[in-house]
């Protein structure tokens, strides 16, 4: 049953940490996932609301990496030009597929990524994006990790009292992206999901990330499909190769949305696809070479 | 802790409890334009401007809103002059129940502030923070895009335009076609785009009745007034909370509640061992209520998970949730049945095993009720056949989901007697039943149906008001009860489960020989309205075509499930569906032309209904069909579509998405309007002394816009304009009795009623006016707020006004009528749909819904388009993803917005309304029903577009992609 909460709204970094990592109260910091738990449901004695730390930020660097604070919107990562760059704008894209607009002007990207369960999208964006996040922890002090690593630790990432505190997407150079993805109405959530990005040399795929959800218990990088695609040329076999391998190693679970069986059967579909218009779009712009891959 | 804000431009300082959460407090402070309709901000109903941006203010706990900035509707007009936003929504029809207004106009105005020239594509997306259950999102995009213009100083469109003009978009020259979808969709088309304006037949000399007007209530819903029932609060009120059942199938062994009555701020607990035990049927229907009666206020068991366990009143809502988790229970776990043939098995868990359940029909074998019916000679006509199909298909459980869950509120008056504030459909059935539960005499029981925030039927059951009315009586103060969104869900409402079977005989020449309907009902727990449903079912599914042979057998199960009872189309959705993909079957199979075969058998004007003769909810009652343009619905629901497509095997296929499949479905479609014999609704009409009248009347607007069109009627017969008419509507001791809102029943019966009332009241101005001009009555007409007499002198409504009430020879000016009606004139309609399937994934997306129906006159061309609109928008969820779906242990997995996914704004596919008046003389001004027929279509339609463009025949609902994949494989 709901309870009460206390609230709390540090007006500085370490004043926030030390109420985050308060003993004898169960403080979490004020987050809104895209699939949004009612407050009084999240088992919290106390929120820590954090919007006076100015972790709300959108910046860019000369290298083109770009730097997001925690407690960015999702609306502003839809909004702000430095995401409109590919292949960083596939953020924006899974931005704008997770939530409403009223829940994306609360959502943080820090909500979005400690959800458990819900849309999938900016998880797989980041994870195909190689995103790094930042973590301080007591005396400010900071620690880095891939988000693939942070993802991977839920819940139990983020320590008592640590806070996350930036987003690193690193530059990518010229590549392509894309977003596929099957649900039950074109604004549903995602059964599954798949984010690809792609650089090529000629007619060879030179690297590619690859993420999907829907298909495992969590949504994961496919490193064996990227290995088996990388530094080949990029064609209707190598294509099928990479659909079947995605397909044989899925994890058999389901819901209501779809059973596992469905799911096995749709990531081949969706990383084929994914792979296939990011590859297409390379052929489109310059970047690629067209060797008939479907 | 004390918070500071700026509340609508003004600085605020003021307390806030801890957990408190923003929605609470902003409605504390009088904002009653901020809603509660769910907790996890996805209805959108809460809609706040937060320093400008859109956000839901129930994911925020209060303290939040310190130092910010706050806007709600409540700040938007200057004095009397509305925001445009505001207008806009008026004069488009945008509002029905009004619930969802206040987060859309926001949501508006926060679109209008950055763009004002905003795209389509911008203002669905604006409107897709906001839920809406009645629209169909068609007119709230309109409003958008009339507001924009509005704020750029442009003229817009009058509000009734002429008959067939293509209403203007009010978007930039030289927009960029609306992209097709969100990333990753695969380019399948979906769009809400705005509907060429139907073409109304006039009423003849009508001036109010058959145009579009502003709705009589629309002002109060724009400016977020405190229209509803939960918008009100009362001295010493308590706040009541519901303890449900964690299993499905239990018995109460102990209930332990003292710890719960101890905690500070609780003021009563209530279990079964606290009220007395009176056994009833909820269903707010008709006396005699129908059987079976098999549930009381609290019970020593529970029999699905979600069932009423205890009830809580205190202080503050915090209070009493906290006081449901120190109640203790101990139950002894009983084996649960969900699916209604294995409840029906030897063997099976009894669900109503207690000796006082009244008019079940075999409780050991959990079947509520058969029902069978036969017409001609079955056997002769499958002999006769020389083609027999059949084919079994499955509905699935679905939810009305209104915006506003169930909420009342109950208190002793001054005279002791128990007030009930409440969100229902039928007030006066639920005086009625409610009386008796509560131990008192009818008379001691007043209820106040404010404005409702929606119902689809799910508000024709006492489901709280007993809990929240037994609190008051054990407190002696007023309780206030809501349920959350989860509760909604689990203790709200649904739509039957069932699984119907067509046996079909067709002969040589493609006319029905034999129709057999076979029907397994699921009622879940409790067997509320489940008779009446699948009776329903039986009458809707074997009526809209000629066959002189018919048999219906039907069976209605108890399972552990929650309750399914009234909705939208009351049957007639499973039953259409089922039968209009039967057709297509049968007509696919024959190699005949769909339409063709369907109007080939098609009752027609002057038939009997023979069936309503046997399955007649009122008693058996000859029927006919006095009035059909169903062959006109069919046509031009055909060209709006483009039905020639269909024959056309290139158009299935489009070459740059080789994955994609079109094609095109249709249905035809037939609801009766009311239930003969039984519905009556009563009017009174009474003058003031201005001129202007007051309209009372029984009739439960729960957002259809039937306050506004009985209001037009009696402007017609009066002669004056719709500001004359002051409409108090659905309160037990200040209107006339009335059945309430279903059975397509309002307009048509209540209608009447209005109609002979304002013909009294006509009369007696005639008389005033004779005595005033010293003349006869004679020859007299009521026109332009005057009475004429023949010889070109007039008198003013208000002049009669003071003559009558204070001058000579005084009198009330008066009329009161009821009405019931012997007949229940169906409508007719044509619903098409075209969708895309991807055969990879199995999405199937809907692109258009085109939708003709005749219902008679039509009173009000906005209105009644709203509710096509609104229809067809709930029938696309049932077609495509709206289920609740559970575990195999009866715990519903999806009781929140998104997992039970009902449309969105962004997502609508285009939709066409046409609406082919024809002249029903038993309805007022011509007038048949139109609420229900609306809803029934899109679902048969969308099955049948997927089997033409796929070849796959699915016999089940929803259209999921799975079930779509599995089929192709």
């Amino acid at each position: 049953m709901p309870k009460p909460f206390e609230y709390y709204r540090p007006g500085t970094l370490s004043e926030a940490l030390q109420l985050l990592a308060r003993q004898e109260i169960h403080a979490l910091p004020l987050l809104i996932q895209p699939k949004p738990i009612d407050p009084r449901r999240q088992g919290a004695e106390a929120f820590v609301d954090l919007s006076l730390l100015g972790l709300d930020y959108l910046k860019s660097d000369p290298d083109g990496s770009l730097h997001i604070g925690a407690l960015a919107t999702l609306q502003q990562v839809i909004d702000d030009p430095v995401v409109h760059n590919c292949p960083h704008r596939l953020l924006a894209q899974a931005a704008n597929l997770v939530a409403t607009p009223g829940i994306r002007n609360l959502s943080s990207l820090w909500g979005a990524v400690v959800a458990r369960s819900g849309p999938p999208e900016i998880i797989l964006a980041l994870l195909a994006l190689e995103a790094q996040v930042v973590i301080l922890g007591k005396g400010e002090s900071r620690r880095d990790l891939p988000f693939q690593e942070f993802h991977a630790g839920l819940p139990g990432s983020l320590a008592r009292g640590e806070l996350l505190y930036e987003i690193i997407l690193p530059p990518q150079g010229e590549c392509t992206g894309s977003l596929e993805r099957i649900a039950r109405t074109p604004r549903d959530e995602a059964i599954l999901a798949a984010i690809t990005l792609m650089q090529v040399e000629g007619s060879t795929v030179a690297r590619v990330s690859l993420a999907v959800a829907g298909a495992h218990s969590l949504p994961r990088r496919l490193l064996d499909v990227e290995k088996i695609l990388t530094g080949k040329p990029f064609d209707p076999a190598l294509l099928k190769i990479a659909a079947e391998k995605a397909m044989a190693g899925t994890e058999l679970v389901g819901d209501f949305r779809g059973s596992g069986e469905y799911r096995r059967a749709m990531a081949g579909l969706v990383v084929r696809r994914a792979l296939s218009k990011a590859w297409n779009e390379a052929v489109k712009t310059g970047l690629g070479v067209e060797r008939g891959a479907q | 802790m004390k918070i500071h804000f700026t509340l609508n431009g003004h600085n605020l300082e003021t307390e806030v409890q801890p957990g408190e959460l923003l929605t609470e407090v902003l409605r504390r402070l009088n904002c009653w334009s901020v809603k509660h309709g769910c907790e996890t901000g996805e209805c959108g109903s809460c809609s706040i401007l937060l320093d400008d941006r859109l956000v839901p203010s129930c994911l925020l706990p209060a303290a939040h809103a310190d130092g910010h900035r706050i806007e709600t509707v409540e700040g938007l007009a200057q004095g009397t002059e509305l925001h445009p936003t505001q207008a806009a929504f008026m004069e488009t029809g945008a509002i029905q129940c009004g619930y969802c207004t206040p987060g859309m106009i926001l949501a508006t105005r926060s679109l209008l502030d950055k763009e004002r020239h905003p795209t389509l594509e911008q203002a669905r997306t604006a409107l897709s923070a906001v839920l809406c259950r009645c629209t169909g999102y068609v007119k709230p995009v309109e409003a958008v895009l009339r507001a924009a213009a509005k704020l750029r100083g442009e003229p817009v469109p009058p509000l009734n335009d002429p008959p067939g003009e293509i209403y203007p978009l009010f978007t930039t020259p030289g927009e960029p076609p609306i992209p097709e979808t969100p990333d990753g969709n695969h380019g399948v088309a979906t769009a809400t785009r705005l509907a060429q304006k139907i073409s109304v037949q006039p009423t003849p000399g009508g001036s109010v009745v058959g145009v579009s007007t502003l709705k009589v209530d629309a002002l109060r819903l724009a400016k977020g007034h405190p229209a509803f029932s939960d918008d009100i609060t009362l001295p010493g009120m308590l706040h009541g909370a519901l303890l449900t059942s964690p299993h499905a199938h239990a018995r109460i062994r102990r209930i332990d509640a003292s710890r719960a009555r101890l905690l500070p701020g609780v003021h009563a607990v209530l279990t079964y061992m606290d009220i007395p035990r009176v056994i009833f049927a909820p269903g707010c229907q008709s006396y005699p209520n129908p059987k079976p009666y098999d549930q009381v206020s609290l019970d020593s068991k529970v029999r699905y998970i979600g069932d009423k366990v205890a009830v809580v009143a205190a202080e503050s809502p915090q209070i009493a949730r906290q006081a449901l988790d120190l109640i203790e229970v101990d139950y002894e776990l009983l084996p649960a049945v969900f699916e209604a043939e294995q409840a029906l098995n030897p063997g099976a868990p009894i669900i109503h095993d207690e000796p006082d359940a009244i008019g079940i029909k075999d409780a050991s074998r959990n079947l509520v009720v058969t029902i069978t019916a036969d017409i001609g000679d079955i056997k002769k006509g499958f002999q006769e056949s020389a083609h027999i199909f059949e084919h079994t298909y499955q509905l699935q459980q679905v939810q009305q989901t209104p915006i506003e869950p169930h909420v009342c509120v109950t208190y002793w008056d001054e005279d002791e007697r128990m007030v009930v504030r409440t969100s229902t459909q039928a007030p006066f059935h639920m005086r009625r039943v409610l009386a008796p539960i509560l131990g008192l005499p009818i008379g001691k029981v007043r209820i106040i149906k404010p404005r409702m925030g929606g119902g689809f039927g799910g508000k024709m059951d006492i489901i709280l008001e007993d809990l929240c009315a037994h609190l008051t009586m054990k407190t002696g103060r007023p309780v206030r009860f809501e349920f959350s969104r989860e509760q909604e869900f689990a203790n709200g409402r649904s739509r039957h489960p069932a699984a119907i079977t067509y046996r079909i005989g067709v002969d040589e020449q493609g006319s029905l020989k034999a129709v057999e309907m076979n029907v397994l009902e699921n009622t879940g727990a409790y067997g509320v309205q489940g008779m009446t449903v699948v009776n329903l079912i039986g009458m809707r599914g074997l009526s809209t075509y000629r066959c002189p042979n018919i048999r219906f057998d039907s069976r209605v199960a108890y399972t552990n499930l929650p309750v399914p009872s009234a909705f939208r189309g009351f049957g007639g959705p499973q039953a259409q569906f089922a039968m209009e993909c039967m057709m297509d079957e049968i007509a696919a199979e024959l190699k005949l032309d769909p339409v063709a075969f369907r109007m080939q058998n098609a009752i027609r004007v002057g038939d009997e209904i023979s069936i309503m003769a046997l399955l007649g909810e009122g008693g058996p009652v000859v029927q006919n069909v006095p009035s059909s343009r169903l062959p006109e619905c069919v046509a031009q629901a055909a060209e709006a579509i483009h039905w020639q497509r269909a024959s056309d095997p290139s158009w299935k296929i489009d070459p740059s998405r080789p994955n994609i499949r079109r094609g095109l479905g249709m249905a035809v479609l037939m609801h009766g309007t009311a239930i003969p014999g039984l519905d009556m609704g009563g009017a009174i009409l009474k003058m003031n002394d201005d001129g202007s009248f007051n309209l009372l009347i029984g009739a439960a607007d729960l957002g259809t816009g039937s306050d506004t069109v009985l209001a037009q009627m009696a402007a017609e017969m009066l002669g004056v304009t719709l500001e004359k008419i002051i409409v108090l509507s659905s309160d037990t001791d200040l209107t006339p009795f009335d059945v309430g809102a279903y059975a397509s029943s309002t307009t048509y019966i209540s209608g009447m009623a209005v109609r002979k009332a304002a013909e009294q009241v006509r009369q007696k101005l005639f008389f005033r006016a004779a005595l005033m001009l010293k003349t006869t009555p004679e020859g007299m007409v009521a026109r332009d707020g005057h009475i004429h007499a023949p010889v070109g002198r007039s008198v003013s409504l208000g002049e009669i006004g003071l003559h009558s009430l204070h001058t000579v020879d005084q009198e009330q000016i008066m009329g009161s009528a009821s009405h019931v009606s012997m007949t229940s004139p169906p409508s007719f309609g044509a619903q098409f749909a075209e969708v895309e399937v991807d055969i990879e994934s199995g999405e199937v997306r809907v692109v258009h819904l085109a939708l003709a129906v005749d219902c008679g006159t039509v009173i009000n061309p906005q209105a009644a388009e709203g509710q096509m609109e609104g229809g067809m928008a709930q029938a696309l969820g049932y077609a495509i993803s709206e289920e609740m779906v559970y575990d195999g242990h009866g715990a519903l997995l999806n009781p929140r917005f998104g997992d039970y996914r009902i449309f969105q704004a962004d997502e609508m596919p285009k939709m066409t309304c046409l609406l082919v008046p024809s002249y029903e003389q038993s309805g007022p001004f011509g007038a048949k029903g139109l609420g229900e027929i609306t809803a029934e279509g899109v679902a048969p339609a969308v099955a049948n577009a997927v089997y033409h463009a796929t070849g796959l025949r699915l016999r089940s609902l929803p259209l999921t992609p799975e079930k779509v994949w599995r089929g192709l494989k």
